[in-house]
């Protein structure tokens, strides 16, 4: 089965096939907002295939920064992820052991928070998914 | 080619959402767009968790998004028709009042 570049992903046109979701930080665990959301078109199926934080500054020394990442499914919460020792400059993956497959009108919902100790880590949190025919 | 940006209403948490929201499908918050600051309370990129807004407060927030291009007119604009047909049978977003909390 063929995929399909999403056509929110026009952002990266170097990486047509990624949806750019960004999100900064600031000291809290819990960020109230709910910072990206996508749908699955009424005729599609989508693939949910990676989830990555790109570290764009710190205030504080290594072993202080914090990041934790997680994408909320119909199915429940999955990879949670917490990362320690972040520098300016680092990223980690936050991939599932496999690819998430969503149904039509499924809703998949993107977080992200900073956890660190008494400085503020900015960040960008970019999500792949890829959607097929259904 | 950049995704449209819009500004729309960030609505607070409610009986189906436990957070700050926008009322739309598919959307991605841009950085530092929320607006207006409300000292102790919300900045450029958020609300802070414990801050208690009032109902008027909550009704002044907004913040930029980005939408996915095949949900837009010409202009950049949200359409609605195409919203209603790419999520057709979705009772939440196929209906005639589907913008009307954007």
């Amino acid at each position: 089965m063929p995929l399909t570049p999403l056509k929110t992903r026009q952002a990266h046109e170097k990486h047509p096939q990624t949806l750019s979701l960004s999100s900064i930080g600031y000291n809290s665990p819990h960020d109230p907002m709910l910072r990206a959301q996508y749908t699955v078109p009424s005729n599609k199926k989508a693939i949910v295939s990676g989830l990555h934080i790109q570290i764009i500054r710190t205030e504080q020394p290594t072993g202080l920064n914090v990041v934790r990442a997680w994408i909320d499914l119909p199915q429940g919460t999955v990879n949670y992820v917490v990362h320690w020792n972040l520098m300016d400059g680092t990223s980690f993956s936050a991939a599932p052991a496999a690819y998430i497959i969503l149904n039509p009108s499924e809703t998949v919902q993107f977080w992200s928070s900073d956890w660190s100790q008494g400085g503020i880590v900015w960040y960008v949190m970019i999500a792949t998914i890829m959607e097929v025919d259904s | 080619m950049d995704m449209p940006k819009i500004r729309v209403k960030l609505l607070a948490p409610d009986a189906e959402h436990d957070s700050y929201h926008v009322h739309l499908p598919t959307y991605t918050m841009v950085a530092g767009s929320l607006q207006p600051t409300i000292p102790d309370k919300t900045h450029a990129n958020g609300v802070y968790p414990n801050a208690e807004l009032t109902p008027a407060e909550k009704a002044r927030l907004t913040v930029e998004v980005e939408v996915p291009t095949d949900e837009c007119d010409e202009k950049g604009k949200l359409d609605i028709a195409k919203i209603r047909k790419k999520y057709h049978g979705q009772p939440r977003w196929d209906k005639p009042d589907v913008l009307s909390d954007v």
